[in-house]
């Protein structure tokens, strides 16, 4: 029974993750409808950023051995290593309609990825960094796992409530408008590019914060980890199933999603060999046809976006 | 519009259900003993798979054909893939050790996912893992409370041997094209220092990316730096070896070429040409097994698996893991982590009673009467050392009248 707790502490600590990096793209998509592909690049700024300052250093360890600050000092610039990347690539990209944006954020995040991969000096290159604490990790197992998950639903409820007052306040109401008409907004006098610089590095920055806890989580950051398929596309695949636009739907999209991720893993297992491997191969399709059938029935999502003041 | 939508309510419904379900995996306390196996079914390392499979698979069936473990429960395998993603490695070892509460794991494949899974997961929870084919050496130094193991050899030796057998080829001057990972760069570093040491000379060194259209422009700065007389590629083949094959035959970049256990494999033979690389020699995971020992697991493999081969890399030492797992528990007269993990050395080194593949049930019988036993293994010896890595010896292979042959079994 333990067990089975601790992995339900294990799913809902994932979904946490996701739900903060789902709670970042929202603001960027959702309210302000920048398209950003690149993801993932922000997750690894983040998580690296965490990961080098925390890591005790491994034996035969290649990179840069960090400070060995402790977790709490190092998230909040894990989130500035994310704002920070976003600020140069907003500043210059922003300007471009919403397409080439996307294909901009391909980019860098590809760019980052092969810089982790090959900048052995700073993150060990292939070898990724271990040795990365884990916060509470001193109480034990089923304790540890706990405290944990306490901590990641804390960061997501401020994230929320963030999110939520941003979406409320006049700023959040540019945002929409700037979304909605851009021509409108500029009309009553609002600088669009430097609104959508704004949102596009809070974003960023939530992104940041969502790579630190999964690195801390793992205890392991490495370029294999970083996968375009599990830090770009479910991330999308969350925010559109929960509700572009709404807050609670990407908290909820989030967990929904990756609790169909995790079944499917689990229904794959219980499958004998051969038909197991196959089964693997059907996740993807799995999710695809969810976010297809999605569009198709429920556009809005699970909990569409709710315009402030409508009811 | 579509005519047809999902009302609020019933699409929250929707989302909900799936957290439902893993709440089904609760442990099972009782009968079979629940071993898990973590393997790369998809991703960059599915094409090994099959006939590891195959070789854990004949390796139960023995095992509970014999009558199983513990006065006759049965062992059952529980199969979660890992991606060949470390991230995903961590999320299928939690679900096996923490949901479906296997005694112990095979696996993961790669080195990479085994250090990542072991230290976030099976570590902490005192879970005894034996990975088949994790060879990069930082496996040999985490601090692992004695719980990972490894049947498979430590790419270290790989490098020595591959610097001898090079050398004695009559080599000199070889270039490097090796796979821009643990794996590529581990083997790169041992072979380099080894070759070195040998009065060798490694004219230049490449890391790749994989699964480029073409490696031209490598592959021509290494040919033209140092007058290489042979391409060492450290690679897979689906993901950019055999490309490099053919881009170095095309433009005729190198004479000779010489691989290693990731290329181990006949179809790079068949697809990339036999006349073109006939005499190629490299390194794999090789067999000190006894020559009964070994012919007695080929022949049943060959039984069960008519089209696998049972000389394809891991798939001996995979085997010999679920082995040497079941005879600790039988050992230790229990299933609980601790004393498979206490038993895990204790069944495979000497001293003790001989028992090789398809001897479970003499092996049983001998433990049951108190004789203690040593588990001499399809792949090797098995004998644990301290860091838990099993002494092996690397196979030197070569390409022959167009298939991939063995030549020797070397220890250094």
């Amino acid at each position: 029974m333990e067990n089975a707790l601790l992995y339900a502490v294990t799913l809902l600590t994932l979904a946490g993750i996701y739900a903060a990096l789902t709670l970042g793209l929202n603001l960027q998509w959702g309210l302000t409808g920048l398209m950003n592909f690149g993801a993932l690049g922000f997750v690894a700024v983040g998580a690296y950023t965490s990961a080098l300052l925390t890591a005790t250093p491994a034996p035969g360890a290649a990179h840069l051995v960090g400070p060995g600050w402790p977790w709490w000092a190092a998230w909040p610039l894990a989130a500035v290593a994310g704002a920070l990347l976003a600020l140069p690539i907003g500043a210059i990209s922003l300007r471009l309609r919403a397409d080439y944006l996307a294909i901009a954020t391909i980019g860098i995040a590809e760019i980052v990825r092969l810089f982790v991969r090959n900048e052995d000096w700073l993150t060990g290159g292939p070898l990724g960094v271990s040795g990365i604490p884990r916060p509470f990790e001193g109480l034990g197992q089923p304790w540890g796992p706990v405290a944990y998950l306490l901590l990641v639903a804390a960061v997501v409820a401020l994230l929320y409530a963030m999110a939520e007052a941003t979406a409320k306040s006049p700023f959040g109401r540019t945002l929409r408008a700037i979304r909605d008409d851009e021509e409108a907004a500029k009309a009553v006098g609002r600088n669009p590019a430097s609104f959508r610089l704004q949102a596009f590095v809070l974003g960023a920055a939530c992104m940041g914060l969502a790579g630190a806890m999964l690195a801390h989580f793992f205890k392991f950051m490495g370029p294999d980890a970083l996968d375009p398929i599990t830090a770009t596309f479910l991330v999308w695949v969350m925010l559109i199933a929960g509700g572009s636009g709404n807050n609670r739907g990407a908290i909820l999209g989030a967990v929904a999603i990756w609790a169909i991720w995790a079944a499917t893993d689990w229904i794959a297992g219980q499958l004998p060999g051969e038909l197991a491997t196959r089964a693997a191969y059907l996740r993807l399709f799995l999710i695809g046809l969810a976010l297809n059938l999605i569009l198709l029935y429920r556009p809005q999502g699970l909990i569409g976006e709710r315009l402030p003041g409508a009811r | 519009m579509t005519p047809f939508t999902l009302s609020r309510r019933a699409a929250l419904a929707l989302g909900a259900a799936p957290l439902v379900l893993p709440g089904l995996a609760r442990a099972q306390a009782g009968d079979p003993v629940r071993l898990g196996v973590i393997l790369s079914a998809t991703g960059g390392l599915a094409a090994f798979v099959p006939p590891i499979r195959a070789g854990i698979t004949l390796a139960v069936e023995e095992i509970n054909a014999a009558g199983g473990v513990l006065g006759g429960r049965r062992i059952q395998v529980v199969e979660a893939d890992d991606q060949t993603n470390p991230q995903a490695g961590v999320q299928v070892m939690t679900r096996l050790v923490q949901a479906e509460n296997v005694a112990a794991i095979i696996g993961p494949m790669a080195s990479g996912i085994t250090i990542a899974a072991a230290n976030a997961v099976s570590i902490p929870a005192g879970v005894p893992i034996v990975s088949p084919s994790a060879t990069a050496p930082a496996v040999s130094q985490l601090n692992d409370n004695d719980t990972v193991f490894r049947t498979a050899v430590p790419d270290g030796l790989q490098g020595q041997v591959l610097a001898r057998i090079t050398r004695e080829a009559g080599i000199e001057r070889v270039a490097i094209m090796a796979v821009n990972n643990d794996y590529g760069r581990g083997l790169t570093g041992s072979f380099t220092a080894a070759f070195q040491g040998r009065g060798g000379t490694v004219t230049g060194s490449q890391n790749f990316e994989e699964n480029r259209p073409s490696y031209r422009a490598e592959l021509q700065t290494l040919a033209g730096r140092g007058n290489p007389q042979a391409l060492l590629l450290i690679g897979y083949p689906a993901s950019g070896g055999n490309t490099i094959l053919r881009n170095s035959i095309e433009n005729s970049f190198f004479p000779r070429f010489i691989m290693t256990d990731g290329m181990r494999d006949q179809t790079v033979v068949d697809q990339v040409g036999a006349r073109q690389l006939e005499g190629m020699f490299g390194t794999g995971p090789g067999t000190a097994a006894a020559p009964e020992r070994r012919a007695a697991y080929e022949a049943a493999y060959r039984r069960a698996n008519p089209n696998l081969d049972p000389g394809a890399a891991f798939v001996a030492q995979a085997y010999d893991a679920a082995y040497v797992i079941a005879l600790a528990i039988e050992a230790g007269r229990s299933a609980d982590r601790a004393a498979i993990r206490q038993n895990l050395r204790t069944v495979a080194n000497a001293p003790g009673e001989a028992v090789g593949p398809g001897e479970f049930a003499r092996a049983r019988q001998l433990l049951g009467a108190g004789t203690k036993v040593n588990y001499e293994g399809a792949s090797g010896p098995i004998e644990f050392n301290a860091t838990g890595d099993a002494q092996g010896r690397v196979e030197h292979w070569a390409v022959r009248n167009g298939r991939v042959t063995s030549v020797a079994q070397l220890a250094e």
